[in-house]
């Protein structure tokens, strides 16, 4: 992998925990405005293959919140219109399209998340936090495509058997339980095998290292304390209430001067760094190769 | 000082007649040890009384020592030294990465970091594997995920590897692989091993000292050949040993014993036996009435990959037991799945008693009609018992040509493979089907099990069934199959009686065909091979 996706997994986790959280928090809908622009830009540039169909999602849910909160929520002065003798207003529809943003900003950050962050990443990580938790991740990860692929034969086996008839839904029930039935036992069994390979090479419960798959470089540090440097730079002065925003009952935004000024650009910086480095991988690149 | 110095070693499971008795064996640093006998004899408890972590629980007499020390007081560090590798390729790895895999004992061991990135890097280039560090261990295949086992077990740098039936699950091409690479690492770096087989064609020729145990007693030790000649008036054991053993034993046994069949050609063209007899001509067998008539099959499991089945064409006949023989993702069991209605194929015809397949509603083709009995026999299995399972399933012990009514009170999952193949058997044959589909149905078993199957197969051919089997296994095909067919990509690529089959074929026949290639016409099991040489008596 190259550009953001060669960071070290630990500095890639730290980021996008910065980036989510603080987005969530502040309850701010231009901080959520930017994270959304700043995650669909980081979704766009990463160089990996995307499925269009990510987009459905955001757009439902944010449609669906701009729709559903007035509904529910009557809060607000500005009353566009009544249904039911319900107050539909201005400002709890705003407040739906702010947390529909919001959300989006959230799935589109994930989304790229999964694009880069493969399973051996997100082990790694586990790894600073719990060795232990790391290999029960490890060995879950195996398991599942080894039981659908058994549970699959199962049916199979039990189909082609001729004992048994699945006409009927209550008979295809009885068949389902079946097959579980049996891909339990069998999981039963053979736990044993793979507990005695685990014993036989050295596993016993006690203290265990990982494997060092990925290298900390003075690249991932630089990233890591910019990271921090503009998380901070955000969530400092909204602790003072710079970031303040009200919806009810008249949107009001509270400005702060030059602590709101550092709070939303640290952000936008924040939400910029990965396009960023990603562009700046690419540019190198370029030039690398038109130098060859 | 010996590697393991094994001295009056006996051993009894709780409750249950002793497995081990007054077992006594040298292991040297460097050896290549062959332990053989039929199942149930204590090999695998012999293996794991050697490995700290694996002692079954049980009452053991007489001791054990490792490098001259007493193996029940090892500290926990020298689990590095004894590596163990057992027969299940899927259920013996651990996580979901190959560089996981491999990473995992030195983890547990918490090795030095810098340590472990270059042992990695070491195993990884000796195994040219490297491609594979990325590799989710779901996507490999048996041989491979066998060749990552060992590998993850060589890494902790053993003196010794304790392999319990390391290719019983794999293919012929990579079973030879996985040995050639025990040759190896025997032969560059002196490590020491002692394996346990069931199929000992392949690894005899490469072990160094032979161990035969029968009933928990040691029958016969030495080096390989001398072995060997100790245990050839045991008629069981012997059946189990290399074409080239039995061929050396039909014609005497004077002089040296040919291990492979290089040897045992020479040993043939210099013991010609005077007077040879033919092969009866081989007549026929099975009814020439069409059962299953296969046209133009063609078959892909997506859209983009190739086909699996491609213009396949296949007609079996009543009343014959048929061997699909053919190198793994031939599409053998695609064939099987496909004649027996769990996948589709998207071109050709199936046609069953001169009915198309499609026709068949819902289970009307599993009634009365077709059963398959998958690689994986421990699938068909529900109960806590044989008995209940019997009984569930319907099962009329007389009407079976065999006899499972000791074991009725064991649970499936413990009886041995062999039994489980019959057991499986039994349960499929409730529905009492006209066509039976069997897949690998000698997978893992040993000899003797082979010959009951066989024995039980040909049975219920006499009773009218029609038998069809995918199979690697040629010495059980040359035995039991009325025809051989061999498949290729998708096709079937010649379809013959077993006798021309193996004589015709070069490289892919039985190894007593191998041997007598030229010198002795059709004869290409040892039976037959007793036969001809058995000319003037």
């Amino acid at each position: 992998m190259t550009g953001f996706g060669s960071i070290n997994p630990a500095a890639v986790f730290a980021y996008f925990l910065c980036v989510t959280v603080s987005g969530i928090f502040t309850l701010n809908p231009i901080i959520s405005v930017i994270s959304l622009a700043g995650a669909l830009l980081l979704w766009a540039v990463l160089p990996v293959a995307k499925n269009k169909r990510t987009h459905i999602y955001p757009v439902l849910l944010t449609l669906f919140c701009a729709v559903g909160n007035p509904l529910f929520s009557h809060n607000g002065e500005t009353v566009l219109l009544v249904i039911n003798n319900n107050p539909i207003t201005l400002q709890s529809t705003l407040y739906g399209l702010f947390i529909g943003i919001m959300l989006s900003a959230a799935v589109y950050w994930f989304s790229s998340f999964s694009l880069i962050v493969s399973s051996d990443k997100i082990i790694y990580t586990l790894g600073f936090i719990s060795q232990k938790a790391a290999l029960v991740l490890t060995m879950a990860l195996r398991f599942v495509p080894l039981y659908i692929r058994k549970a699959r034969q199962i049916n199979g086996t039990q189909k082609a058997l001729g004992l048994y008839k699945d006409e009927t839904i209550i008979t295809r029930f009885r068949g389902g339980v079946r097959v579980f039935s049996v891909l339990m036992t069998n999981m039963i069994e053979k736990t044993i095998i793979t507990s005695d390979s685990m014993a036989a090479r050295g596993y016993s419960g006690g203290k265990r290292s990982g494997y060092p798959l990925f290298k900390f470089t003075f690249k991932d540090a630089v990233f890591l304390a910019v990271t921090v440097f503009l998380t901070l730079l955000t969530a400092v002065p909204q602790a003072k209430g710079a970031l303040d925003f009200n919806f009810y009952p008249h949107i009001d935004i509270t400005f702060y001067g030059v602590s709101s000024v550092a709070a939303y650009t640290g952000y936008a910086l924040l939400c910029l760094c990965p396009s960023v480095y990603e562009g700046s991988d690419r540019l190198k690149w370029h030039y690398l190769i038109s130098r060859i | 000082m010996a590697l393991f110095d094994i001295k009056n070693l006996s051993f009894a499971y709780p409750a249950g007649k002793r497995i081990l008795r007054d077992v006594t064996l040298t292991v040297e640093q460097g050896d290549f040890l062959v332990l053989c006998g039929p199942t149930g004899s204590g090999k695998t408890t012999l293996l794991k009384l050697l490995k700290p972590e694996l002692f079954p629980l049980g009452e053991k007499s007489g001791e054990v020592l490792f490098e001259g020390a007493d193996i029940n007081a090892l500290p926990p560090e020298a689990s590095c030294r004894i590596g163990f590798v057992q027969q299940s390729p899927e259920h013996q790895i651990v996580t979901d990465k190959v560089w996981h895999e491999i990473a995992f004992g030195m983890e547990n061991m918490c090795f030095d970091k810098m340590l472990m990135k270059r042992r990695m890097a070491e195993i990884m280039s000796y195994f040219s594997i490297d491609s594979q560090f990325d590799t989710n261990t779901s996507d490999l295949s048996g041989g491979q995920k066998q060749m990552i086992s060992l590998a993850s077990v060589l890494v902790m740098d053993p003196k010794v590897i304790i392999l319990d039936e390391p290719t019983s699950q794999l293919d012929p091409v990579s079973a030879s692989g996985f040995l050639q690479t025990l040759k190896k690492l025997n032969d560059e770096l002196g490590l020491t091993i002692i394996i346990t087989e069931h199929r000992l064609e392949n690894v005899i020729p490469l072990g160094s000292k032979l161990c035969v145990i029968e009933d928990g007693s040691v029958t016969a030790l030495g080096e390989t050949k001398q072995a060997i000649k100790e245990i050839l008036s045991n008629e069981k054991i012997r059946r189990s040993m290399p074409g080239s053993v039995q061929i050396f034993h039909t014609l005497g046994a004077n002089g040296e014993c040919p291990l492979n069949v290089p040897q045992g050609r020479a040993y043939l063209k210099n013991n010609m036996p005077q007077s040879i007899r033919e092969l009866p001509e081989e007549e026929q067998q099975g009814g020439s009435e069409t059962e299953i008539k296969i046209k133009n099959l063609c078959l892909r499991y997506s859209k983009n990959s190739p086909d699996v089945l491609n213009q396949l064409n296949l007609t079996v006949y009543k009343n014959e037991i048929l061997c699909v023989l053919g190198a793994n993702g031939s599409g053998k069991t695609t064939l099987l799945n496909a004649v027996a209605n769990l996948v589709t194929p998207y071109a050709g015809k199936i046609e069953i008693k001169g009915k198309n397949i499609k026709k068949y509603r819902g289970q009307e083709l599993y009634n009365n009609l077709l059963a398959m009995l998958p690689q994986d026999v421990e699938t068909v299995f529900l109960r806590n018992t044989l008995q209940e399972e019997f009984e569930k399933a319907g099962v009329d012990p007389t009407d079976l040509p065999y006899d499972l009514s000791y074991a009725y009170s064991t649970h499936p999952y413990d009886l041995s493979g062999g039994e489980q193949q019959l057991a499986a058997l039994a349960v499929v044959l409730a529905s009492k089907p006209e066509i039976l589909l069997l897949d690998e149905p000698t997978k893992g078993l040993d000899n003797g099990a082979k010959a009951t199957l066989c024995k039980a197969l040909r049975a219920l051919k006499e009773k009218g069934k029609t038998i069809v089997i995918v199979t690697h296994d040629v010495e059980f095909a040359a035995r039991c199959a009325d025809r051989a067919a061999m498949m290729f990509r998708g096709e079937i690529t010649c379809i013959e009686t077993p006798r021309r089959f193996f004589t015709d074929n070069i490289f892919y026949t039985t190894s007593v065909a191998k041997i007598t290639a030229g010198l002795i016409e059709g004869a290409v099991t040892p039976e037959d091979f007793e036969y001809c040489a058995g000319g003037g008596k």
